[in-house]
């Protein structure tokens, strides 16, 4: 355990103020560790903690710029209240100063109201920056009674199908290669390690160091910009198209060149598991389980009874008189229509190159090898294929990413050393007290439940659809997470359908600028001013920010406290060998004017509400409080008092908040047994998705007798390339394909605001650009800094100016990260910087995936130069 | 090389479940079969349709979360069930449960002893997504 306090005693012997303070960052949800320099008062410096594990002591420049954010001279400090009643785009809400006394009554009143009515009409958005807010916020949604969270657009973009496969299959938020030991890595659409994402400055270190070492980096995706830039070998692919590609390596590996991983098959998964003509597990009639075909007594047995080396994973079978296939032999016969040639025609990718890396990564997983770490030996499989935000962000999220996760399932390369690995699925807890662990284990038919997760709605076993009664409708289609409805035009007749009792009414925001973060401005504004009542906590005054009623001002994360900035473990931990590593995060300055930390200010308000007792058991099971630390009764706890619960509960009475203070983390070593977890637990995850039959049949029943067709080809057991919109459209002139990219620089959309960000965006030739493929352009007259406009297939448009590069797929448009701002008050320096490429995404059904709601994120646009032909 | 994977981590123990807090503590020494009064507070949207709080219930004094469960169902019905257990009767993951201020994850252990009066929380968590 390290120990800062020598460099954290604030006094120097001049009595001068100077001292480096360790906390967290919250400039994205990567939240690594920092040290903030203050001197006399004065933030002067921030870097990362070497002494912790979450960036190793590297920051990135988001982070490095933190001291611009918080010395922001445009830092809401005042709570507002609006004069004009009159809510729009354009409306200027005439703001005006009042104490918090009067907004904290004001906001009370409409809460007491809606919580005696009907606790559902509260609606609270929270931003995924500061990570840790899923705590303070989901505890006051549990106390008030309300279903309606969401992380808004940063979680509608990336988490319906990548959070819900790395969970299902991986028992983690995510997945990324086991960098120490990984020799062949596969990215699609994914920059982890390269600035950016979960772990970010942590993963940054150390997939330079795989590279450095020799892993082989092959990055799929239209556009060469952060991961690949720094790869092996780019694979420009056509848009969307990340799983076809998928199938046909998966095929090549399967069928054409044999190669798989039978024992990991047979024991990890439920490839041996036999499945019927009704394309459900064969069941035993007396204990209920699938059965398996057990060569070695050559019959039907439930799969516990069988010895896993003995399952059968081909042939056909007829136990009591069902003609059944193992799962693996159907998704054998599956995979051989995907063929190279096939793929190449969806992707662009050449066949001869699809084969290629096929043979190169199933051959570099060493099937059947192993390895010793730690004086533990453990299977060695050092190939992983990931997958993010590019390959997910598609109305084919689910089987795009089951496609891409099929490729680690096949060669055994999931959770052993070398492999994609979740981040820290599993741990055996804090040595001296036992607290902290957390571990998966299995369902009735032995599939793998996730050891820890950050919501209700688990991975796995997927939930029943019921008769909706959540705004964005997850009760019903239960494989989604955030949805869209929560903010499209047709909520509202879905709704009527579905007879909900209530309407959304109040919307407390916590740091969302939905306005631009989800889609379309005018239709996320049309959903915005229904709302009687909206209430937002923030530390600048943004394009959301003018459908509020009252503006209340937040302290920076670096005025903040917080016990649990980077857990979950499976979150933003790194995975791989180590050390397990608990940092807090702790103010580095004082608060400002009349600001107040929103963790406070949620707890005032739960008290004037009359739900501290509510508030208090939220806490209490959110962070597993147990006695002595429990918080008691309605007793108003202050949020340090919390905190410094929470730290002895998990760590012992020694280690309260000051310790913590003084300490700036705790870590722990890790176990071989703790990260090559699969080895040691006996779980199995799906390679055919037996309950997507009977998902289908329960939804279809719920909807469509109320009018709401249900896609069945979603709904498939084995997964298969289902085109986007965009991959449909015909219209002439409509012929290239738009999306974002994050780009490393920024963090969600209020990044462009901070100077030095926005500087290094200026110099950065695509940030603030439309990235076009040269050839491309030229064959069309466009030439380098053209101002165009990107209109898509319903005339929603963008402007921007063209940069031409050959570093992108010949039909993409790659527009970097959320910008494009336009509010005349609070954010001046990102006002008309970059394009607003949102504005480009229709936000309904039909660009929403029907099984797990994901929107389709790319869109197909005609390009004008903005003043006629060119 | 060609080594099966799962020859290699036999019979290994380290994820064997240590001693819960209830399993820990002695066992009463009654048979179990009297009934006690338990004091059970719901909290957040269960208790959204309760005239007061907390609410008494009789269950057996070796009780387990399950009885409890039941317990309350036959006497706030269908609406409250099916908002804390699954069609197969399990308790949902996001319904939080603890008994004498320790969780009670699995549904069916006895988790209380004893003539000694318990007290029951439940809350339903809510969804937190993203990022």
């Amino acid at each position: 355990m390290n120990d800062m306090s020598a460099n954290t005693a604030l006094k120097s012997e001049q009595g001068k103020d100077d001292a480096w303070v360790p906390s967290s960052c919250a400039i994205c949800y990567g939240n690594c560790s920092i040290v903030g320099h203050r001197v006399d008062g004065v933030l002067v410096k921030i870097e990362g903690n070497p002494e912790s594990v979450i960036g190793k002591g590297r920051l990135c420049g988001k982070g490095v710029s933190g001291i611009m954010t918080t010395y922001d001279p445009n830092r809401l400090t005042v709570p507002l209240r609006r004069t004009n009643p009159k809510k729009g785009l354009d409306e200027d809400p005439g703001w005006k100063e009042i104490s918090w006394d009067e907004a904290l009554d004001e906001i009370a009143s409409h809460l007491r109201r809606i919580h005696k009515e009907d606790p559902r009409k509260l609606v609270m958005h929270r931003t995924t920056t500061i990570t840790s807010s899923r705590t303070p916020m989901g505890s006051f949604a549990a106390a008030f009674g309300t279903p309606h969270i969401s992380a808004a657009g940063g979680g509608l973009h990336c988490g319906n199908g990548a959070h819900q496969l790395s969970g299902m299959m991986h028992s983690s938020w995510s997945v990324v290669p086991d960098f120490e030991y990984c020799n062949y890595s596969i990215f699609f659409g994914a920059s982890k390690g390269h600035a950016a994402g979960h772990a970010s400055c942590s993963n940054m270190g150390l997939a330079a160091d795989a590279r450095t070492r020799g892993m082989r980096m092959v990055v799929v995706d239209p556009m060469c910009n952060f991961a690949a830039a720094k790869a092996t070998e780019w694979v420009p692919l056509r848009v969307g198209t990340d799983g076809a590609l998928a199938l046909a390596l998966c095929n090549v590996m399967v069928n054409e060149l044999g190669i798989f991983d039978g024992p990991y098959l047979q024991a990890k998964t439920n490839a041996p598991y036999l499945i019927g003509p009704d394309k459900r597990y064969v069941r035993d009639a007396a204990s209920g389980k699938p059965m398996v075909w057990d060569t070695r007594a050559n019959a039907a047995r439930p799969y516990t009874d069988a010895v896993a080396a003995d399952m059968a994973l081909e042939g056909e079978f007829e136990p009591s008189g069902v003609h059944c296939k193992p799962g693996f032999a159907l998704l054998r016969e599956h995979l051989k229509k995907c063929t190279p040639e096939w793929a190449e025609g969806i992707s662009t990718v050449p066949a001869a190159n699809i084969r290629r890396i096929a043979g190169e990564f199933a051959r570099e997983a060493k099937i059947g090898s192993t390895i010793v770490v730690d004086g533990v030996t453990l299977p060695y499989r050092p190939v992983a294929a990931i997958a993010f935000r590019g390959s997910q962000g598609h109305i084919n999220s689910m089987y795009n990413l089951f496609a891409i996760d099929l490729l680690n399932q096949l060669v055994g390369a999931a959770d052993v050393v070398g492999s994609c690995l979740g981040f820290n699925p599993a741990c055996h807890g804090f040595p001296e007290t036992g607290r902290l662990r957390y571990v998966p284990h299995p369902d009735a038919d032995g599939l793998m439940i996730a050891g820890m997760w950050m919501s209700y709605h688990y991975p796995y076993p997927i939930p029943e659809p019921k008769v909706p009664r959540r705004i964005g409708l997850q009760d019903l289609y239960t494989l989604g997470m955030i949805s869209p409805f929560d903010h499209c035009d047709e909520g509202e007749a879905l709704w009527k359908k579905f007879e909900f009792p209530y309407r959304p009414e109040v919307l407390l925001n916590f740091g969302c600028n939905v306005v631009m973060s989800i889609a379309n401005k005018e239709t996320v504004a049309r959903s915005l001013a229904k709302y009687k009542f909206i209430v937002s906590i923030d530390i600048l005054l943004n394009e959301t920010s003018v459908f509020c009623d009252i503006i209340l001002p937040d302290a920076s994360y670096l005025q903040q406290t917080d016990s649990r900035p980077n857990f979950p473990f499976m979150f933003n931990l790194p995975a791989g060998m180590g050390e397990w590593c608990w940092p807090i995060r702790q103010p580095v300055l004082p608060l400002e004017g009349k600001q107040r930390r929103f963790q406070d200010v949620l707890i005032e308000l739960a008290d004037r509400v009359g739900i501290c007792a509510d508030y208090n058991a939220a806490y209490n099971a959110q962070m597993r409080l147990e006695p002595p630390y429990r918080l008691e009764g309605d007793t108003k706890y202050a949020f340090d008092e919390i905190c410094d619960r929470e730290l002895k509960n998990n760590f012992g009475a020694e280690r309260g908040l000051e310790w913590f203070k003084k300490h700036g983390v705790i870590k722990w070593p890790k176990k071989p047994e703790e990260v090559y977890w699969r080895a040691f637990v006996d779980v199995r995850v799906p390679v055919y998705w037996e309950f997507m039959t009977p998902l289908l049949e329960k939804t279809v029943a719920i909807a469509e007798p109320r009018g709401v067709k249900i896609h069945r080809e979603f709904f498939e057991p084995l997964p298969d390339f289902l085109p986007c919109p965009s991959h449909t459209c015909k219209k002439e002139g409509f012929d290239f394909f738009a999306f974002y990219y994050r780009d490393t620089i920024h963090a969600n959309s209020f990044t462009t605001e901070n100077p030095w960000l926005d500087e290094a965006s200026q110099l950065d030739p695509l940030s603030y650009a439309i990235a076009i493929n040269e050839d491309s352009a030229r064959k069309r007259g466009l030439s380098e800094g053209q101002q165009v406009w990107l209109e898509n297939e319903g005339g929603r448009k963008v402007k921007g100016r063209l940069r031409l590069t050959q570093a992108i797929h010949p039909e993409g448009l790659g527009v970097g990260g959320c910008a494009g701002h336009w509010a005349s008050k609070g954010m001046p320096i990102a006002k008309g910087k970059g394009v607003f490429f949102n504005d480009l995404l229709e936000l309904d059904a039909a660009h929403s995936s029907p099984v797990n709601l994901n929107l389709d994120l790319c869109a197909k646009v005609k390009v004008t130069p903005v003043g006629g032909v060119q | 090389m060609n080594v099966r994977w799962d020859s290699v981590v036999v019979n290994s123990r380290f994820w064997a479940e240590p001693p819960s807090p209830a399993a820990a503590r002695p066992p009463s020494c009654k048979e179990g079969t009297e009934q006690i009064s338990v004091k059970v507070w719901l909290f957040g949207g269960l208790a959204s349709s309760l005239d007061e709080r907390p609410v008494e219930v009789k269950v057996l004094e070796r009780f387990s979360v399950s009885d409890v469960i039941a317990e309350l169902g036959r006497r706030y019905g269908d609406e409250f069930l099916d908002r804390v257990v699954g069609p197969d009767g399990r308790k949902f993951k996001h319904c939080r449960v603890f008994v004498d201020g320790f969780p009670a994850d699995n549904v069916d252990a006895q988790v209380h002893t004893g003539s000694s009066p318990a007290l029951v929380e439940m809350i339903l968590v809510t969804a937190i997504e993203g990022g």
